[in-house]
């Protein structure tokens, strides 16, 4: 029997050291922790991607690799997995933002696994740093809109031209129809001549529902990509969106702060779409502080009267030049020398698809706020 | 000018004889050669002197960096109104002890964990 008993220790013991020797060599950081979100082991790739030992960690609560808010929502995440087993990360994984210990928020694809040992349950976290992965997507991306950049300038000129065309015809007939009017009331106001002057009216009234029907048909020829519209966590939305976005931003110093209304986290929308625009308006800020002494950027949500929530992203920046303020929503306007001047046209056709709009502030203190308003799809009941 | 970020991390102490790095200060300052915060040119560019407070279970604060009667003042915000802490201005060298006086009077030790370039370190995006 104790042969047994020792021969099953020693191949115990080479399975851990054959472990241990696995999980010392995945570029991948391995997290345990119990249920209550307190460290109890830290592998040599977390040591490398958190900057933290894993002596200095153990015990130490996980939020402590989280920034807000998450840092401060991870007891509440785990109390509600005890007392309800609703999974929202665990089995799932998701993108989200990790703190180094140098205080830079990194993009990373969380993991998460469950365990019993004994009486105990322990929670196994993988974590990937996504910045290598995203920094070649947004690359590939890049070259992929520099490429399309051109096929659509094309397409937008031959497009422009066909709509030119289609809509010189009722504008021609409603400014004949037009000037025709002023003749005949000029030469006199007989009954006969007010008759035709309402019948060239009429002419230019159903001209002018002509040249609107063409635009509208115009206006749905761009939108028919289609849509899915349903029920996100705003927070997530942004989490996501602010760590692909900060990817490559880690060099130029920018404090982000995340400051999310739980009353204003479910909302109604394309999670895509508003991705996007998120990604832009943080990009944007980022870009526009590259040179501050201040680079502070604020995410903000707040829940509005009427069924609606406020997303705000501020930056510190120089503020938006006067030339541009006008039409800075207008396709092709801009004041980056390499911009295009389309992604906030773009924010724009998505916020108002959504029954939204976006404006602009400037801050108090210099730098710019952009907000935008989206549908709210309530609170959820926890 | 020698802009730096310094980590100060909270110390074993009376309630822990352990030192704790999940509560910890990341304050962004010009150090001069002796290590010591250089209040003139902090002066010049004030909205630089940020402080961001990173501890486990609480919402990040974020702030700025004051003189104030000798000491330094970290003014870090949150939801509603601020929290002050005060720092001595004593210099900050590498695994130094300096103590911190929260918003309540109290005082806890704190160690420099890190002294940083302002290019990599005290990056927080």
């Amino acid at each position: 029997m104790d042969r047994v008993t020792g021969a099953s220790s020693v191949s115990m013991r080479d399975s851990e050291t054959h472990l241990r020797s696995i999980l010392a060599t995945i570029p991948d950081a391995m997290v345990v922790i119990d249920e209550t979100g307190h460290i109890l082991s830290f592998s040599a790739a977390a040591e490398r991607m958190f900057g933290y030992t894993e002596e200095e960690v153990l015990g130490e609560n996980v939020s402590m690799l989280m920034p807000s808010p998450d840092r401060e929502r991870h007891d509440s995440y785990l109390e509600n997995y005890r007392n309800t087993g609703d999974r929202k990360i665990i089995g799932i994984g998701r993108v989200t933002t990790a703190r180094h210990r140098d205080g830079y928020t990194f993009p990373i694809e969380l993991s998460v696994g469950e365990a019993w040992l004994d009486e105990r349950r322990i929670f196994t976290g993988f974590i990937h740093d996504i910045t290598q992965r995203q920094k070649v997507e947004r690359r590939l991306q890049d070259l992929q809109s520099e490429l399309a950049h051109v096929g659509r300038v094309s397409e937008m000129a031959s497009f422009a031209s066909s709509l030119a065309h289609e809509l010189n015809q009722p504008l021609t007939a409603i400014a004949n129809y037009c000037e025709a009017a002023r003749d005949l009331l000029d030469n006199g106001s007989d009954r006969e001549t007010l008759d035709t002057v309402q019948e060239a009216l009429d002419e230019a009234s159903k001209e002018s529902v002509r040249a609107g029907q063409i635009v509208r048909r115009l206006r749905n020829f761009i939108s028919r990509g289609e849509t899915e519209q349903r029920v996100e966590s705003l927070g997530r939305l942004i989490t996501e969106a602010n760590a692909l976005a900060l990817v490559g931003s880690r060099e130029h110093g920018i404090e982000v702060q995340v400051q999310l209304d739980p009353d204003a986290d479910l909302v109604f929308v394309d999670r895509i779409q508003i991705q996007q625009v998120l990604t832009n308006l943080i990009r944007n800020a980022i870009d526009a502080m590259i040179d501050s002494s201040q680079k502070s950027l604020i995410i903000r949500t707040a829940a509005e009267p009427q069924d609606y929530v406020t997303v705000t992203v501020e930056d510190t920046g120089p503020g938006i030049s006067e030339s541009v303020v006008a039409e800075l929503f207008q396709p092709f306007v801009t004041s980056k020398s390499a911009g295009m001047g389309i992604g906030l046209s773009i924010c724009r056709t998505i916020v108002e698809s959504h029954g939204g709009r976006i404006w602009f502030e400037e801050r108090p203190g210099g730098g710019t706020a952009f907000q935008f308003t989206l549908p709210s799809a309530g609170v959820e009941n926890e | 000018m020698n802009w730096k970020t310094v980590r100060l991390e909270l110390s074993p102490n009376v309630s822990s004889t352990k030192a704790s790095p999940s509560r910890a200060f990341l304050i962004r300052v010009p150090l001069d050669e002796l290590g010591v915060i250089d209040a003139a040119e902090l002066a010049r560019d004030p909205l630089r002197a940020t402080v961001l407070r990173t501890w486990s279970s609480e919402p990040d604060q974020f702030g700025h960096i004051e003189r104030a009667d000798g000491h330094w003042v970290f003014r870090c915000s949150r939801k509603r109104g601020e929290d002050v802490y005060r720092m001595p201005a004593v210099p900050l060298g590498l695994h130094d002890q300096v103590t911190v006086q929260d918003p309540n009077g109290a005082t806890q030790p704190f160690t420099v964990a890190s002294i940083g370039g302002t290019n990599r370190s005290s990056a927080q995006a």
